[in-house]
């Protein structure tokens, strides 16, 4: 398979471990990998995030189209991810009960035009943390749950269901005994909506007992974390684990207290979709090497995702 | 922005209610983080130890509007 996976050989050169960043090589290579000694051959998924379905606003006026185009942008990948994920807010908040519902419908109805067939689903504040994840669980089934991939174990926290944004010590308790099963050096993929770690929590950008599940991730050797909420790409390690915020699919938000308030970056109508795109994740055969392409839906009319601005 | 001006050194109780479901008041920088809950009064003790702006937030999702739910407490000398 070939694609968003041609820079391992620099990468394992750069030698950071895991996740690491290399710039401007996209495209750079394209060795098809097979499989060999037993192994399955390299993929990739992709991370789709904060779609809000229903916003409506000055941020983005363009709101009611920019999920079909991310889901023809998609589509349009030279391969076929092996899965796509949704990092919460799938929908935009709504305080009537029949709206949110409606949105959900809606956001299902959009989505199911994705060639990819399986889609992981998990909900985020503005989905779930009115209701608790009732509407969420009737459209899109469980809010944490884990799946197994190809020798990776990916598991999916919640942590918006409790609006006070706190996982809870039952959900970390399904954690540890979810893991407890795998050997330290096996791979372990967390989907999750909001930070785990501190990034923010002046912006309620954080988690309140994230630092909790960390500390029992931490058991393990090769943990990587992808979330959403903070609408725009952001890398950082805890100890050995790696976390990677992606872009939102409505609008940008600003870098981490760059300013006052937290506020949508104005949309500008020259580039009415810049800071909107995805991210595409590829895996090597190790199974311990994470390649990430972000990808952007800006100055393409998002029939083909624009250049990537990088990968790690 | 909401803001809130305090004197330095000079203590203050917020009284904080709700008259529609229930919110948060969190305070990172001072360790403050408090619930406010329909019906009942809320009381947030602050004594301002250095001058400056802090952010407060609601820390509880409460659905539209929830993101405007934000300011700042400055303290001046």
């Amino acid at each position: 398979m070939n694609g968003p996976k041609g820079r391992r050989e620099l990468i394992k050169l750069l030698g950071f471990g895991g996740v690491v960043f290399a710039s401007g090589l996209a495209g750079a290579c394209t060795k098809i990998l097979r499989k060999s000694g037993g192994r399955e051959d390299d993929f990739f998924f992709v991370q789709l995030s904060d779609t809000h379905w229903g916003f409506k606003g000055p941020p983005n006026p363009e709101a009611a189209n920019t999920l079909r185009q991310a889901v023809r942008a998609v589509n349009a990948l030279p391969q076929e991810p092996d899965f796509v994920v949704f990092t919460g807010d799938l929908t935009h908040t709504t305080d009537d009960e029949g709206e949110r519902h409606k949105r959900m419908r809606e956001f299902k109805a959009i989505v199911a035009d994705l060639k990819v067939p399986v889609r992981r689903y998990m909900p985020g504040e503005h989905d779930a943390s009115l209701d608790q994840g009732k509407a969420f669980q009737e459209h899109f089934g469980a809010t944490h749950y884990s799946f197994d991939h190809k020798g990776i174990h990916f598991a999916v926290l919640d942590n918006v269901s409790d609006a006070q944004a706190a996982i809870g010590d039952a959900q970390l308790d399904w954690l540890l005994a979810d893991l407890k099963p795998l050997p330290a050096d096996a791979p372990i993929v967390v989907f999750t909506h909001r930070p785990l770690f501190d990034l923010a929590p002046q912006w309620d950008w954080a988690t309140k007992d994230g630092s909790k599940a960390i500390d029992l991730l931490q058991h393990w050797k090769n943990v990587t974390v992808f979330y959403g909420h903070i609408h725009q790409e952001h890398h950082f390690r805890t100890g050995a684990i790696a976390h990677h915020a992606a872009q939102s699919l409505i609008f940008p938000l600003p870098a981490p207290l760059s300013q006052p308030k937290r506020a949508p970056v104005p949309w500008d109508p020259a580039h009415p979709r810049r800071g909107l795109g995805y991210r595409e994740v590829s895996v090597d055969e190790s199974r311990l090497v994470l390649t990430l392409k972000e990808d952007s839906l800006e100055g393409t009319g998002a029939a083909q995702p624009a250049a990537a601005s990088g990968s790690y | 922005m909401r803001r809130l001006h305090l004197k330095l050194g000079e203590p203050v109780v917020l009284e904080l209610t709700t008259v529609d479901r229930k919110h948060g008041f969190q305070v990172s920088d001072l360790n403050i983080d408090e619930s406010i809950e329909p019906g009942k009064v809320t009381r947030v003790r602050i004594v301002p130890a250095k001058a400056g702006t802090l952010l407060f937030h609601c820390d509880v999702f409460c659905g539209s509007g929830h993101e405007e739910m934000a300011g700042e407490i400055v303290v001046k000398p």
